[in-house]
C-alpha cells in the first residue's frame, strides 16, 4: 500500500494555478494598460506639492 | 470575440480536468494518489512542445517574410512555452520527491527540460534587451530555430541515454500503455491544456499588436 501523498499532489496543482492565474493576470492588467491611451499619453496628474513648513 | 470564446472553453475545460484528475479519476495501484500530478505534468510538457514547435515555424516564416505578425505569434508562443515548461519542471520535481525520493536529479530528460526552459527564457531576453524591434525579432527568430533543436533531445533522451526518468506512456507510436480511465482523463486534460494555450496565445499576440500600433 503506497502513502496517499495529497499534499504533494495539492502543492503540484498549487503551483500550476499560480503560474497560470498569474499569467492570466498579467495579461488582463496589460489589456487595461493599453485600454486607457489618454493616460498613457498625459501621464496620470500628479498631486500638488505642499510646501514644507518650517 | 475568437478569444472570448477560447477563454471560456479553456476555463471549462481546465477546471473539468481538474476535477476529473483530482476526484474522478482513480488512484493509481503503484504510485498511489500522487501519480495525479502526471494528469498536470504530461500536458504541460505537450503544450511546451507544441509552442516551442509553432516557434519554430513562426521563425522560420519571419525570417522568411518578415511580417510582423508571424513574430507576434513567435513572441506569444514562446512565452506561453516557457510558462508550461517552468509549470513541467516544478509539477516534475514535486512529483519526484515522493516517488524518486528527490526533487531533482541530473539525468538527460530532466537536464535536457533545463536546458530548454534557460534557452526559451534568453529567447525573451533577447527580445526585451534589444531595443530596435526588427533586429530584435531577426535574433529572436535565429534563436527559436537553434533553440527547437533541443525539444527532440527532450523527447528521445529516455531512449538515448539511461536515465531515471521513464519513457513516454503516451507519447509514443503504438498503443497506450494505460488503463481506459487514466488514459481518458488525461486525454481530456491534453485537450484542455491546448486549448489554453491558443486562448493564452491569441490574446498575447492581439496585446502585442495593441502595444506596437501604440508605440508606432
Amino acid at each position: 500500500m503506497t502513502a496517499d501523498h495529497w499534499g504533494f499532489v495539492l502543492a503540484a496543482y498549487g503551483v500550476a494555478v499560480v503560474a497560470l492565474g498569474g499569467y492570466w493576470r498579467r495579461l488582463v492588467h496589460l489589456e487595461r494598460t493599453l485600454k486607457a491611451p489618454a493616460l498613457r499619453a498625459t501621464g496620470s496628474p500628479r498631486p500638488a506639492r505642499r510646501p514644507v513648513s518650517s | 470575440m475568437l478569444t472570448v470564446v477560447l477563454g471560456w472553453l479553456a476555463a471549462a475545460g481546465v477546471i473539468a480536468g481538474g476535477v476529473l484528475a483530482l476526484l474522478v479519476a482513480p488512484r493509481e495501484l503503484t504510485q498511489g494518489n500522487v501519480q495525479r500530478i502526471m494528469y498536470l505534468h504530461v500536458p504541460s510538457v505537450w503544450v511546451a512542445y507544441l509552442a516551442f514547435a509553432v516557434v519554430f515555424v513562426a521563425s522560420i516564416g519571419y525570417l522568411w517574410k518578415r511580417t510582423a505578425a508571424i513574430d507576434r505569434v513567435a513572441h506569444s508562443s514562446a512565452e506561453v512555452g516557457v510558462i508550461f515548461t517552468g509549470i513541467t519542471i516544478a509539477t516534475g520535481a514535486i512529483w519526484g520527491k515522493p516517488t524518486w525520493g528527490t526533487w531533482w536529479t541530473w539525468d538527460a530528460r530532466l537536464t535536457s527540460v533545463a536546458i530548454l526552459f534557460v534557452m526559451y527564457v534568453g529567447y525573451l531576453l533577447v527580445r526585451a534587451m534589444i531595443d530596435d524591434p526588427e533586429r530584435g525579432a531577426r535574433y529572436a527568430a535565429v534563436l527559436g530555430i537553434v533553440a527547437a533543436l533541443d525539444i527532440p533531445l527532450v523527447h528521445f533522451s529516455v531512449y538515448w541515454w539511461r536515465t531515471l526518468h521513464q519513457p513516454p506512456s503516451i507519447m509514443k507510436p503504438g498503443p497506450a500503455t494505460m488503463p481506459g480511465a487514466i488514459l481518458w482523463t488525461l486525454l481530456f486534460n491534453f485537450v484542455a491544456f491546448t486549448i489554453l494555450y491558443l486562448y493564452f496565445v491569441t490574446k498575447r499576440a492581439r496585446l502585442l499588436r495593441a502595444q506596437q500600433e501604440a508605440t508606432a
